[in-house]
């Protein structure tokens, strides 16, 4: 066996993108594209690839032709390349397709729609184990006629970037346009702590407030008026995990809303809301409790 | 010479065209005015204009990336993010970290993969942690700071937008950037901030 690395793949490069890698390496081989003599790319290498992602030998036989080997090294390119080179969206749906299933946005949470410039809460027994892509809890203030008008902050994992980090963070947009999350910090509290996250219109200044304890971290300026007070756990796959576990829950507790200067409770169990995979709630009063109902 | 009656009767009627014609385009344009705006905006009476924008993003180029060096006057990011150069006197003065070591401490925040990393020494502000004229409550003002702004890039974006749940009809905003910047304190190496660039 002579050693034919055209590439090394390692664990530098993406989990996703391997894994659609070594999809195609099996399809050619399982659909007789090669004579199977012809191509011994060993099973266990390929899994090797999806499952653990090291360094990729690719061993090819001696009685290899030449032309053989040539047309690898080409198809191999070609997939690094499409790789690298695809659009944004394009690499995305590749990633999305080999490890997380049933991309789309999720909630568990309590939904208020009418006046209020206001929502606040007090969310704790923050957990989250492993996820896909994000997993967050929040509160939020916006406008129900547009999606992209809303004002939050919350706590915030996104596997894509840290697998260990739950930030803090805030996330805004105007009637046209939605802007990305930003990262306060890094929450480094355990079980059994809270936070008290805040988004209101401050009508003496005018502009919406982010607080977190009580401390504004940004004044933002938008294009809207709130009609939409949300207190909300939200997942973006299947494999996403609720915040939370069935025996340790995580609790939106003294769920308010603002209207007319004055904050009132809300009757959490009346505004519920509930479309994750895998998560689950109860709510009485002002309060209600988020799981993933994979998690203890 | 005395103008002809018709003439007279022209010229009124011109006159009056043009009254009428004057009236109806403010009308058709304060119409579109309020059209082209959404229905509730600004309905609680809110500024159009961010009072703080002008004035700390004075000189700055706007952007959307965080660019290799800095213009003289600097950069506005994606109208939330001023990165100004930091003076030679700050740079002498204060025992700054070294750029490994600020590429360092970000890994420690953007840590799922080894992603390429690169990073630049900044004066850095976050515009919407700026108080406005008059407020008081207790704040979080990020200004001024200097700060290593370490930017890693990956080749594998998924959505980051959180967002809220929509009504029917209407499709939930995605985004799939490709960089995050983690600010680190240059004194300090504490995280002050962490944003998305596409």
């Amino acid at each position: 066996m002579a050693l034919f690395r055209p590439y090394s793949i390692t664990r530098f490069s993406l989990r996703c993108d391997c894994y659609v890698f070594s999809i195609d390496l099996t399809y050619i081989v399982t659909n007789g594209i090669f004579n199977s003599k012809y191509v011994p790319i060993a099973k266990e290498t390929l899994e090797k690839i999806s499952a653990h992602m090291e360094t990729l030998p690719i061993f090819l036989s001696t009685r290899f032709s030449q032309i053989w080997k040539l047309l690898i090294v080409l198809l191999i390119s070609f997939g690094l390349f499409t790789l690298s080179s695809g659009s944004v969206q394009a690499r995305s749906n590749a990633c999305t397709r080999a490890s997380c299933t049933g991309v789309g946005f999720y909630w568990d949470g309590a939904f208020r729609y009418g006046s209020g410039w206001g929502a606040d809460a007090i969310i704790g027994d923050y957990q989250v184990a492993t996820n896909c892509i994000s997993s967050s809890t929040w509160t939020l203030i916006g406008n129900q006629n547009y999606s992209t008008a809303l004002s939050q902050d919350g706590y915030l994992r996104l596997y894509t970037w840290s697998n260990s980090k739950t930030y803090y963070f805030y996330e805004y947009g105007d009637t046209s346009i939605l802007y990305d999350p930003v990262m306060l910090s890094a929450m480094t509290k355990g079980w059994g702590s809270s936070d008290t996250f805040s988004s209101y219109y401050n009508s003496g200044n005018g502009y919406i407030e982010e607080l977190i304890n009580g401390v504004v971290q940004v004044y933002i300026h938008v294009d809207w008026s709130a009609n939409d007070q949300e207190w909300s756990a939200e997942v973006h796959s299947n494999e996403d995990r609720v915040v939370g576990g069935y025996n340790h829950h995580s609790v939106f507790a003294t769920d308010r809303y603002l209207f007319n200067g004055k904050w009132y409770t809300i009757n959490a169990p009346s505004y519920m809301y509930n479309d994750t995979p895998h998560g689950a709630y109860s709510a009485s009063g002002g309060t209600f409790y988020v799981w993933d109902t994979r998690q203890s | 010479m005395k103008k002809s009656p018709n003439r007279h009767a022209r010229n009124t009627a011109f006159v009056g065209f043009a009254i009428v014609g004057i009236i109806m385009v403010a009308v058709v344009a304060a119409l579109c005015s309020t059209w082209s705006s959404p229905s509730t905006a600004n309905a609680s009476g809110k500024a159009n204009v961010d009072a703080r924008f002008l004035s700390l993003t004075a000189g700055t180029n706007p952007a959307t990336e965080v660019p290799d060096s800095l213009p003289p006057g600097g950069v506005t990011i994606n109208q939330q993010f001023v990165l100004k150069p930091l003076s030679s006197s700050v740079q002498s003065n204060l025992a700054l970290i070294a750029q490994s070591e600020a590429i360092t401490i970000g890994r420690r925040y953007a840590n799922t993969q080894p992603f390429a990393a690169k990073a630049l020494l900044a004066s850095f502000t976050s515009i919407n942690s700026i108080p406005p004229a008059g407020a008081t409550e207790p704040s979080h003002p990020i200004q001024n700071i200097p700060a290593w702004i370490v930017t890693f890039t990956t080749t594998n974006p998924q959505n980051v937008v959180q967002g809220k749940r929509v009504q029917p009809g209407q499709q939930v905003p995605t985004h799939f950037p490709t960089h995050l910047n983690i600010v680190i304190d240059a004194t300090t190496g504490d995280f002050v901030l962490g944003f998305f660039t596409a």
